[in-house]
């Protein structure tokens, strides 16, 4: 076929309507003619007409044949297919419904996997040439092959020979407080080699980027690039803001332009909101003298992509780095004694060097169960469609008796379970597309540490992912099914009456399949309950402060650039100002709260033990707090006082202590008025407190030190409220009242008690997200396992409809067949129960770490899951039991 | 043993038609139809409507293109011309039929 003729033909298809019209027209002239030559020749007008058409041939036939010759006879064959499909499954909105979701289920899970997978091993750098990037990292040792970063000084040393590589560069995340029009955001940067942009190719929006040899020296002109979406995010988008200065940390620094539109789709989970020249990174980060990132050799902060030259494969490319390695190893044997290169394509290094193999492994293991569970949910579509397909059984053998071939029937059929995919497909997308959308949410609630914004978009490539997936879901689903229909001899079948040869085989894989997915519905259902019930107990816990009622906020004015009297300044005048809102009972400062992902800790010993010289000296939670911490988050002072205005820097140094503490160092002596050491300062002990949870929620109680925070003044420190107030409603005001005591410092993660302790890693959140992931797939799980029950029930049902007809002719009463269905169901469903009894507890056993005072047997959980899904069993073969009962024994019969 | 019109041989009827085009100009389907049986005179058992998948076929191919006009009886038909495609088609069939006659004649003559 040549391929003006398959346009011609392709869009015959769409124009058949008016082709046949034409068609028509064109015949109805020819035989007009034709009439009137024969009237010439003498013929009565009606003997005319019946000479024409005779003379024309079979005129029906011809159409056909003009038809199939101008059309692509398959896609004409395809149209029919799937409209007899939709028609068919109209017509049995049950088993439509069911396989529908069923498949929906699979493929919602491979679309969320697929789509996150896509984000961190697929979706190609949007720079030039991305295939060429390869991460460079050096582990610590040979053995252990896990990249990581690099130091700055060791990168000089590999940039000076790079045959195999165009040039390497190298980034590091940085996070500073951003001043600009007297407001002051927290971001998160990178801080890049002079050549980053250059080699990987980007463009700016406006202004110009980074160039090489720019501010390689203290003392250069500060700059700083913008990423398009922060500068559209921050200042509108306004061209003017290139050349103007904001502040960063507390220093001058000149935007100088703003990155392509498209390289904000670059990065994996860390999203930068700006580049600095790497050069600057020390002052930006605040870090002291002496752990430069740019003098240490054993500083392994950097994260380090090379680009290959053209044709230059990336083992020719580890070969050539390889020599740098070596006499780095021979010339600075204290850091690089053990080192070892790690050379791996950029892909296989997301979203970090470091954590990337771990990722790759995570994904495609995530991917492999993904797959895993769309093979599942097929299997139990081919259960209903053999289920379908056994009463259907007729219908088949007709349209073979009355002509049709064996692959039309099979495409038929096939074509049916396709359409069944792709309806599944359709309720599939939005579903993945809001998890994922959740899914992201919950990576980006994290500020204390970076910006985490992982893109997990429905792009192109996952959506034909998805699409190829859905059609062989749809394959597989119907292939077995569709052969065995059409197979079927249709002289047997039609004699039989329906009731056609069902393989037992294929039946004990259907009974394993229900089996296996009540068993594992159970065992998730088990998990998700113990977490519930850990969840209850866990905020029971005596947390050792009173939660209700408290809003916090956290700030870090030394990210503003301001020293230990700057902060304390800040933190008295912001507490001031917090404590005349209305409603205010009490505010204090501390270092840390419990449960915060930002916490501390110091070497804590007895003057009379200090810690032996060869080892490191023991730690110890630690915090600083001001006088009015303990009375503002309800923590009684058991002996002793609280700290006072007085316990300044000048002061003796002083500290309260918990119980745990007090009694470990002086059991049943009292412990005010003893001193301890801590990070070699002595202090006195002036308060005892009871002990609290500090780190978890499920910690074993554990020593802690408090010091007064005006004699050690810390570099960020959270704000403790607490009022009469609703503290939701409290929290937009603090938020304001604080951002107005200084612009220049940045105010975040503002939320009350309970939302801190529900998100925080330490606190709820390990149960809740236990509890909802386990219950989610559990439903899941319950959904496919009650799909397969009733598909197979149904199944049976269908091809014992004869003989249950023939017992009910004979008098057999209509409950007993009902037990009789039921009791098959049962079999099964208990079966199930008890593989998935034993099997969760097996993983209650792994998951024990994370139960909080339940045990992983506890006997009402496994009852009431258990309970549960029997019901849903029974519920689900009912249906189908029910219309054996009500067979009626004389259409049954007349089928014969 | 010769009876008197016989089926249309494979493939011929597309050439007919080519012929027809090039010699007559543009005609419809009923012109087409009537002066092939003219030309065949009898000898040919022609269905007229098996025209019309032909005339799909060469159209397809390109060799002839098709226009709405108005036949002698002042209704609307459609007429068949012959492309430039067409005509070159239609030189190479012409010459690989005679080769075919002459060839099968030598064979029919030399065994009778």
């Amino acid at each position: 076929m040549t391929r003006r003729s398959i346009v011609l033909r392709a869009s015959a298809f769409f124009r058949r309507r008016s082709l046949d019209a034409a068609l028509d027209e064109e015949v109805r002239g020819h035989l007009d003619l034709l009439a009137g030559e024969y009237e010439r020749r003498g013929l009565s007008p009606e003997e005319a007409r019946l000479a024409a058409r005779r003379a024309f041939g079979g005129i029906e036939q011809m159409k056909e044949t003009h038809r199939d010759g101008r059309g692509l006879r398959w896609l004409d064959d395809a149209w029919r297919d799937i409209y007899q499909a939709l028609r068919s499954l109209r017509r049995a909105p049950v088993f439509t419904g069911a396989a529908i979701l069923t498949l929906a289920v699979g493929l919602t899970a491979v679309t969320g996997i697929f789509a996150v997978l896509n984000a961190f091993m697929l979706r190609a750098m949007p720079v030039s040439h991305p295939e060429q990037l390869v991460s460079i990292g050096t582990a610590p040792d040979k053995h252990v092959q896990i990249p990581h970063g690099m130091s700055f000084v060791d990168l000089q040393d590999y940039r000076k020979d790079h045959a195999a590589f165009e040039d390497l560069l190298a980034y590091s995340v940085a996070i500073g407080a951003l001043n600009s029009d007297n407001t002051t955001e927290r971001i998160t940067m990178y801080g890049v080699t002079d050549n980053y942009f250059s080699l990987l190719g980007v463009q700016p929006a406006i202004g110009r980027l980074i160039q090489p040899d720019e501010g390689r020296a203290r003392g250069d002109a500060a700059v700083i690039v913008l990423t398009h979406e922060y500068w559209l995010a921050r200042f509108g988008g306004d061209p003017s803001i290139v050349g103007r200065t904001v502040r960063l940390t507390g220093r001058p620094f000149t935007v100088i332009g703003v990155t392509a539109k498209s390289f904000d789709k670059a990065h994996t989970l860390i999203y930068p909101s700006a580049y600095v020249p790497l050069w600057m990174y020390d002052d930006v980060m605040n870090v002291p003298a002496g752990e430069s990132v740019l003098q240490r050799r054993d500083n392994h902060q950097l994260w380090v992509l090379g680009r290959l030259n053209p044709g230059v494969t990336l083992t020719q490319g580890r070969a050539s780095l390889e020599v740098t390695t070596a006499a780095l190893a021979r010339e600075y044997p204290a850091t690089n004694k053990d080192s070892a290169l790690v050379v791996v394509p950029e892909m296989h290094a997301r979203p970090n060097p470091n954590i990337g193999p771990v990722f790759r492994i995570a994904g495609i293991a995530f991917g492999a169960l993904a797959v895993l569970l769309l093979l599942i949910t097929s299997a139990n579509v081919t259960s209903l469609l053999m289920a379908r397909a056994a009463s259907r059984e007729r219908e088949v053998s007709l349209r073979a008796a009355l002509g049709a071939g064996r692959s039309r029937l099979v495409r038929q059929l096939l074509t049916e379970s396709v359409v069944l995919a792709l309806f599944a497909g359709v309720v599939a997308l939005p579903v993945a597309a809001i998890a994922l959308r959740n899914f992201e949410h919950g990576f980006a609630t994290s500020t204390a540490i970076a910006t985490l914004r992982p893109d997990f978009s429905l792009d192109p490539r996952v959506l034909v992912g998805v699409l190829a997936l859905t059609l062989v879901a749809g394959l597989v689903s119907g292939l077995a099914p569709a052969f065995t229909a059409a197979r079927s001899d249709l002289n047997v079948s039609l004699k039989a009456g329906g009731r056609g040869a069902s393989s037992e085989p294929r039946a004990f894989f259907r009974s394993a399949l229900v089996v296996g997915q009540v068993a594992l519905s159970l065992m998730l259902l088990v998990s998700g309950g113990l977490f519930v019930r850990s969840l209850d107990h866990v905020r029971q816990v005596e947390l050792g402060f009173d939660p209700r009622n408290l809003v916090v906020s956290s700030a870090v004015p030394s990210e503003s650039g301001y020293d230990a009297e700057q902060r304390s300044t800040y933190f008295t005048n912001a507490r001031q100002r917090i404590l005349a809102l209305p409603g205010v009972e009490n505010a204090g400062w501390a270092q840390w709260i419990p449960m915060a992902t930002v916490s501390d800790g110091a070497s804590v010993w007895l003057e009379s033990t200090p810690p032996r010289s060869d080892e490191p000296p023991p730690t110890t939670a630690a915090t600083r707090v001001d006088p009015s911490y303990f009375a503002a988050a309800s923590i009684p002072i058991l002996e002793g006082r609280a700290f006072t205005e007085r316990d300044d820097a000048d002061a003796m140094p002083v500290a309260i202590v918990n119980q745990t503490l007090a009694n470990q160092f002086w059991p049943k002596q009292g412990a005010i008025g003893r001193s301890f050491v801590i990070d070699g300062t002595s202090v006195q002990v002036v308060g005892v407190v009871p002990n609290g949870k500090y780190y978890f929620v499920w910690e074993s109680p554990r020593p802690m030190v408090f010091r007064p925070l005006a004699q050690n003044m810390p570099l960020r420190a959270t704000l403790v409220v607490r009022s009469t107030r609703q503290p939701s409603e409290l929290m937009g005001e603090i938020q304001r009242v604080l951002r107005g005591v200084d612009p220049a410092v940045f105010v975040y993660d503002v939320r009350t008690m309970d939302q801190h302790l529900a998100s925080e890693g330490g606190g709820f959140a390990a149960f809740s997200i236990g509890a909802m992931v386990t219950s989610v797939f559990g439903a899941a799980g319950v959904l496919l396992a009650a799909i397969g029950l009733y598909g197979m029930i149904a199944g049976r049902v269908a091809l014992r409809t004869k003989e249950f007809g023939v017992r009910i002719a004979l008098g057999a009463n209509r409950p007993a067949i009902l037990r009789d269905v039921l009791g098959r169901a049962a079999r099964l469903a208990s079966i199930g129960i008890v593989a998935g009894a034993v099997l969760a507890a097996f993983a209650a056993r792994g998951l024990s770490a994370l139960l909080l005072d339940v045990s992983p047997f506890d006997p009402l959980t496994y009852v009431v899951v258990s309970l549960f899904l029997v019901c849903v069993c029974l519920f689900a073969s009912f249906i189908p039991a029910r219309r054996a009962m009500r067979v009626d024994p004389i259409v049954a019969l007349r089928a014969e | 043993m010769s009876p008197p019109s016989s089926a249309v041989p494979y493939g011929a009827l597309d050439l007919m038609v080519l012929k027809t085009l090039d010699t007559m100009g543009a005609q419809h389907g009923y012109g087409i139809a009537r002066r092939i049986e003219q030309m065949a005179e009898g000898m040919l058992a022609l269905n007229q409507g098996t025209i019309y998948p032909a005339l799909l076929r060469l159209e397809q191919k390109g060799w002839i293109v098709s226009d709405w006009g108005t036949s002698e009886n002042n209704r609307r038909a459609r007429f068949y011309s012959i492309t430039r495609a067409g005509r070159k088609q239609l030189a190479i069939e012409a010459d690989l039929w005679s080769k075919t006659v002459a060839m099968m004649s030598r064979m029919l003559g030399e065994s009778s």
